[in-house]
């Protein structure tokens, strides 16, 4: 090899080098943080107070009432959780309350999921508890017309004006394309047995 | 068959030392590549390519490649969508409408407005199934597609229009591909020699075969319209059934439409101004087919206004409380430069140009109606993204730059790449197909000759009537 040629490796194992060291620092970092975290436990009560529902969370680490801790309601949804109010700082016992609205949709047995979350907190990082309460509004599929053919039903519910005229008018485009199609094989037909007669 | 050999009679258009001169003078371009023709052609092959291989990275690694989040999942391949379908009106209208009220001007136009029509309607197609993310999905939306649904209509509009548009494109093709079948064959490639037996159906020229071509003729350019204008409206549609504000409208089907016109029948003018300039088609595509086609450009602007009007006046009178932010954003706030630029710059502007009869000369029709393509093309933009980043409900807990949207570079190569992709179609298809309509020319110059004689026989017998009175 010319000595022109040579490669200078120290300086090529520089930048990788530096990245590794990067890499461990943040991984040492990550591990410190994580062993600083506490573990938080969430558990939730019930309760009805002058026709209000109220949610109660309560906090525990290690066995002791969390205080100060930001706590986030919740109600599972078809595709997401809606939130219930502001997030409530729990108090010297370790209890965050919320009030529950009394119109929430509920299953058809009027049962609703409802969530309580400890969200990103730099002492007790993420927690989260979870219980099903009968606080909803029954929901019965048969008087949402589910069963009844209509524009928001399923596709196998579609109106049966909508699938005639459709139907009907896919059917005449078509037909007439179909006819066209046919036109131009017959001119080629045609224009073959000239040939062969040729 | 004894009967079909007595109707072999040659179209009455398709003899005589005019024809001759006509055919030599369409057919010269075709097969022939200029250094600048291949380097044009080498260059949009390239974009082309570069263009498949980033979506192939968008498909492996995913949406997210792209500026699109959760606010904005259609943004620049949805509005490029409706851009193209847009122009794919230039051929229903031009051509269908214009044949069937037997305007003689038409004749060295209709090629390239049906091809301009097929061929915008093939890559905006692709636009949504780009955006989808994951194409292998596209027959979910057939085989579990609802009935109710307007997308479910928009897929089967389109492909119904897609394949009018193809026969509409390729029925008066035939003759003049039977034409280059028998002229041009000697020095043809193997592949051109092919192209031209099959897609010439074998084509004799006979009274029965003009028969049948000119009644499929006829029949497609009655149905072409309705599907045409049904394929703008069920765009339209998929906006106006959605639950959005700005989108909330009645006439969204018939402003979709009557924009699809406007700028459909501009593109036609730069393909026109394109082909007479590179193909020296100045005494075929003539000042009178610019001006007859500056009019309607300047009514279809007219009538586009007038939409405009009707779309934000009504809705800035009410100013209802999402509308109206969505309004304010348009009217005053981070798009209102872009969007008095439409109002006034591309829509006014051009129809200013057209109103005076200089305006329709080829050099300032063209710059008109390049301002009104590009202007389109951004309106449509301003169409789908301010209502997407405007929802009812806001999304929640996404980051603060999600409400924030412009098209990132994944999403530029990959729409750049699809209009290099129709330049690149039109340019092949006038290497291997006359992009003027040879027989319809042939046949327009006799039914001239025709009238003439007419004319001056009328002439005649009125002088020969009105000379004893005079004795």
């Amino acid at each position: 090899m010319k000595q022109g040629n040579k490669i200078n490796y120290t300086t090529g194992l520089f930048p990788g080098s530096v990245i590794s060291l990067f890499i461990i620092l943040q991984l040492i970092a990550f591990g410190l943080k994580a062993q600083g975290e506490k573990k938080a436990d969430i558990r939730l009560n019930f309760e009805l107070k002058d026709s209000m529902n109220i949610c109660k969370a309560m906090v525990t680490s290690e066995g002791k009432p969390v205080k100060e801790v930001d706590i986030h309601f919740y109600v599972k949804r078809l595709f997401s959780l809606l939130p219930i109010g502001k997030a409530v700082k729990t108090d010297d016992n370790g209890e965050s309350n919320t009030i529950f609205p009394l119109d929430l949709p509920g299953d058809k047995n009027g049962n609703i999921l409802v969530i309580a979350k400890i969200e990103e907190d730099e002492n007790y990082g993420n927690a989260e508890a979870q219980a099903e309460i009968k606080w909803g509004t029954l929901s019965n599929p048969e008087n949402d017309h589910w069963a009844n053919r209509s524009l928001s039903a399923s596709r196998e519910k579609a109106p049966t004006y909508l699938i005639v005229a459709s139907n009907l008018i896919i059917m005449v485009i078509w037909g007439t394309i179909f006819f066209v199609f046919l036109q131009v094989f017959r001119i080629r037909k045609e224009s073959s047995l000239i040939k062969k007669n040729k | 068959m004894e009967n079909t050999q007595q109707q072999t009679t040659a179209h009455p258009a398709a003899t005589g030392h005019q024809s001759e001169i006509i055919r030599q003078e369409l057919l010269a371009p075709i097969g022939k590549y200029s250094p600048l023709n291949r380097l044009w052609i080498g260059f949009l092959s390239v974009i082309v390519l570069w263009g498949i291989a980033i979506y192939a990275r968008q498909c492996i690694w995913g949406l997210g490649t792209t500026a699109m989040r959760n606010y904005v999942s259609w943004g620049l391949y949805i509005s490029t969508f409706v851009f193209f379908i847009g122009i794919s009106h230039s051929g229903t209208l031009v051509s269908a409408i214009l044949r069937i009220t037997n305007k003689e001007w038409r004749r060295p136009i209709t090629r390239s407005a049906e091809l301009l029509t097929w061929v915008s309607l093939l890559f905006g197609g692709m636009m949504p199934i780009i955006d989808m993310g994951r194409p292998e999905r596209i027959p979910n939306l057939i085989l579990f597609g609802r009935l109710q649904s307007p997308l479910v209509w928009d897929i089967i509009c389109i492909g119904t229009y897609f394949t009018g548009s193809t026969i509409f494109l390729y029925l008066p093709m035939i003759p003049d591909i039977a034409i280059c079948r028998d002229r041009l064959s000697g020095n043809a490639s193997r592949f051109r020699k092919w192209i031209y037996r099959k897609l010439s159906l074998g084509w004799k020229d006979t009274a029965a075969n003009w028969h049948k071509l000119e009644k499929t003729m006829k029949i497609m350019t009655i149905i072409i319209m309705p599907i045409a204008v049904s394929v703008h409206t069920v765009v339209g549609y998929i906006f106006a059934m959605t639950l959005r504000p700005g989108w909330n409208s009645t006439v969204f089907g018939p402003y979709f439409v009557a924009g699809a016109l406007y700028s459909g029948s501009a593109a036609v003018v730069l393909v026109m101004v394109a082909f007479r300039k590179m193909y020296h088609l100045e005494k075929y595509i003539t000042l009178k087919q610019f001006n007859y086609m500056g009019q309607l450009v300047l009514a279809l602007t007219i009538i586009y206004a007038y939409f405009n009007v009707n779309e934000y006046a009504v809705p800035a009178y009410k100013m209802e409380s999402a509308e109206g932010f969505l309004l304010k954003e348009l009217f005053q706030g981070r798009y209102a430069t872009i969007f008095w630029t439409l109002q006034f710059g591309t829509v006014l502007f051009p129809a200013f140009i057209l109103a005076f009869p200089k305006g329709r000369t080829p050099l300032f029709a063209s710059i008109a109606c390049i301002i009104i393509v590009i202007g389109a093309w951004v309106k449509r933009y301003i169409i789908v993204i301010p209502t997407l980043l405007h929802p009812f409900m806001p999304i929640q807990k996404v980051p603060v730059t999600w409400a924030e949207y412009f098209p990132n570079w994944v999403e530029w190569s990959i729409t750049i790449a699809a209009l290099a992709g129709i330049f690149l179609v039109i340019t092949l298809f006038a290497k291997i197909f006359p992009i003027i309509s040879v027989w319809e020319v042939e046949e327009g110059q006799e039914f001239e000759r025709k009238k003439k004689m007419v004319d001056a026989m009328i002439e005649k017998e009125n002088a020969q009537q009105l000379q004893p009175q005079s004795n």
